[in-house]
């Protein structure tokens, strides 16, 4: 898989690039419109990743040209301006997500593999974690066999979290899934829910799932702890 | 409408003055004018005896032609006066005698003892008595008396139009002073509703103008420039913190990239913590740049978001229920809701923003144990909403500042957050024409107020 960065904030472009490629994808960045449009004229792209703000053109009027010259691949806008509006014109534009700057790495990962999968993601019914299984058509949990009663807002969480395994969610992100757009900031909440859940699907239960990331937040890991 | 201000005193007490002024005008009316007869009639009287006798002097012994030179000259009877001519107390004519006139003061014939002229004031009657001094030295006294019955009359009415008159006159002036200025007094009161109405969903609305091309169009000119220059100066702060906020994001993108990478390599546990804590700074950072880039947008979200009609009480009662689980982990009682429907037309989401940061403050706020209740209800055409708990308190010096940015009440109450959390509810109740406002005790608890309008529809 293939992805164009174009964002002309040099060490930004270059985090960038370092994530994409911890992600195993190949990645080129540019920084200009210009450049960008002729790479994509000239090489097949999977997913482009859009800067709005470029030195010498907007990025949406970039996003209108290559769509006009019938490129189809997602694109996936990063912008510093996170207000309706200007979300909207990126979307008419051609967009097909939005991420507003400072986003953390993992968010972008995500959104990134959301985006490449282009088909609906086959989704297993039943998530089995060591011996922890949820089962996404009944709503069930269970541990070591035994059922657990979980909340709709624990269920949720405890889904989002086993949905991206293996990586940390940050709070604000886990707030803005599984809460809505007024909870935004409030992110005390998720600790609570986060010992809520751990009481029920953790206490007494070998191994530990439920993993506090210094400094980025909560994953759930059924791979060897630290 | 007018109240009973300072205006109203002061009004009254010019009525008053006006009131005393008439009246001495009206007394020194009529005492001027009765004077002003008095005198009329005196010179009058005097006159005419000489008249008197001019004519009678040749007719004193031929009685019926006096008497008829007399009526034809000076038709005593119809015109109020009274005409005697005597000699040695004998009569030679006399007239009858007028109404009001002192008819007993008359029967005084002894005239010669009263000296040569004599005025006197016998009822209603001036008399002038004078001794003439006739052919073969007749001692001949005439007396000319004229009756003011007539002047009294006029006197009278004159009084009586002044008493009357001036009083109405002078409560219709008021009423009409009163009704002109409540009057021009109208463009002030539409200006005054205007004012009212202009909020933050409304920033370039401006006041009527009367167009009457008086000192109160002029005021209504300058207050519409006034607000010209503060709401282009509104427009400029929130310009900079919108730029600030916007410049901020690509170095901490970066800053937070790099800490990222970091972060997921393995290292000491010292050098995992200082991550993680420098991590958890640049999340705050990030929450509080969209915060206040959230602030200064506050204004153009307004307006352009569907505006739905909702039920408050409903809002409150779901987002206490969301909540319920960060009361209980401090043992803190969140009672339910039970409250009748209350609607009002906004932005939902944000009003349910204003609520969840009430309700995390209340229940960071208050001790374990404690109580915190939320109430909805409408009284006249408002919404009321109170988060009340019966958590620390704030004091009084900090109540006007807390819904400022970034005032925090102290670093000491040993929570963390941007401290912009009251100012995005401020800004979203302006936006909906509402306010929010606090009363609160120290050590006893605080009351959040929100007053939203009501859904008109």
């Amino acid at each position: 898989m293939r992805v164009l960065v174009i964002e002309d904030e040099a060490k930004l472009l270059n985090i960038l690039l370092r994530c994409l490629n911890g992600e195993g994808l190949t990645a080129d960045g540019v920084g200009s419109a210009e450049e960008a449009f002729e790479y994509i004229q000239s090489f097949h792209y999977d997913l482009v990743i859009l800067d709005l703000l470029l030195p010498d053109s907007p990025g949406t009027s970039l996003l209108r040209r290559i769509r006009n010259e019938r490129h189809a691949m997602p694109v996936l806008i990063l912008t510093a301006r996170s207000d309706i509006d200007s979300k909207a014109e990126g979307f008419s534009a051609g967009a097909d997500d939005y991420l507003t700057k400072p986003f953390s790495l993992a968010e972008l990962s995500m959104r990134v593999q959301a985006l490449l999968r282009r088909a609906p993601a086959i989704q297993e019914a039943v998530l089995k974690f060591s011996n922890l299984e949820i089962n996404r058509l009944t709503r069930q949990v269970r541990r070591a066999g035994k059922r657990i009663e979980l909340s709709p807002k624990e269920y949720s969480l405890l889904e989002y979290l086993s949905l991206h395994a293996g990586r940390a969610l940050s709070r604000s992100m886990i707030v803005e899934r599984v809460w809505d757009q007024s909870f935004e900031g409030l992110t005390n909440i998720v600790d609570v829910y986060i010992g809520h859940l751990r009481r029920k699907i953790d206490e007494g239960y070998e191994p530990k799932l439920i993993r506090t990331v210094r400094g980025l937040g909560y994953s759930l890991d059924a791979g060897e702890a630290e | 409408m007018i109240s009973r201000s300072p205006i109203f005193w002061l009004v009254t007490l010019y009525c008053a003055l006006l009131l005393l002024l008439g009246a001495s005008f009206a007394w020194f009316t009529v005492v001027t004018f009765e004077h002003y007869t008095r005198e009329t009639i005196i010179r009058e009287t005097a006159a005419r005896s000489g008249e008197i006798w001019v004519t009678a002097a040749g007719s004193l012994d031929d009685r019926p032609r006096l008497a008829q030179l007399i009526e034809q000259r000076f038709a005593p009877e119809a015109q109020d006066r009274f005409i005697r001519i005597s000699e040695n107390g004998h009569f030679l004519y006399e007239s009858a005698i007028p109404a009001g006139a002192d008819a007993r003061a008359l029967e005084i014939r002894n005239a010669q003892n009263l000296g040569n002229v004599v005025k006197l004031r016998l009822g209603s009657l001036f008399l002038n008595r004078r001794l003439y001094t006739g052919p073969q030295g007749r001692r001949i006294v005439v007396e000319s008396g004229q009756s003011d019955i007539f002047a009294q009359g006029v006197q009278t009415s004159l009084m009586q139009s002044l008493v009357f008159g001036l009083p109405v006159l002078l409560i219709l002036a008021a009423f009409g002073g009163y009704f002109l200025m409540r009057r021009s007094l109208r463009p002030i009161e539409r200006m005054i509703d205007a004012a009212e109405a202009i909020t933050f969903n409304n920033p370039g609305n401006r006041l009527p103008l009367a167009e009457t091309g008086d000192r109160i169009e002029t005021l209504g000119l300058a207050l519409n420039r006034m607000l010209d220059r503060l709401d282009a100066a509104y427009q400029y702060a929130n310009r900079i913190s919108a730029d600030a906020a916007h410049e901020i994001r690509t170095p901490l993108a970066i800053i937070r990239g790099e800490l990222e990478f970091l972060a997921a390599q393995k290292h000491s546990p010292d050098l995992q913590a200082t991550l993680g804590n420098i991590l958890d700074e640049a999340n705050r950072l990030s929450d509080m740049v969209e915060k206040l880039a959230m602030l200064s947008r506050m204004e153009s979200l307004w307006g352009k978001h569907a505006h739905a009609e909702f039920d408050l009480a409903a809002l409150a009662g779901e987002t206490i229920d969301q909540m319920r689980l960060l009361a209980d982990e401090k043992n803190i009682a969140l009672a339910p809701l039970q409250d009748s429907p209350t609607i009002v037309t906004g932005d939902r989401n944000r009003l349910k923003q204003v609520l969840v940061n009430l309700l995390d403050n209340a229940i960071k706020y208050t001790p374990e144990g404690g109580r915190v209740t939320v109430e909805v209800r409408s009284h006249a055409n408002r919404a009321l909403l109170t988060v009340s708990d019966t958590g620390i308190g704030i004091a009084p010096e900090h109540r006007e500042n807390i819904f400022d940015r970034f005032y925090r009440v102290s670093t000491d109450r040993g929570e963390t957050g941007s401290g912009l959390g009251l100012s995005i509810a401020k800004s979203i109740c302006n936006a909906h024409g509402g306010t929010i406002a606090v009363d609160s005790t120290p050590g006893a608890g605080s009351t959040f107020r929100i007053e939203l309008p009501l859904s008109t529809a």
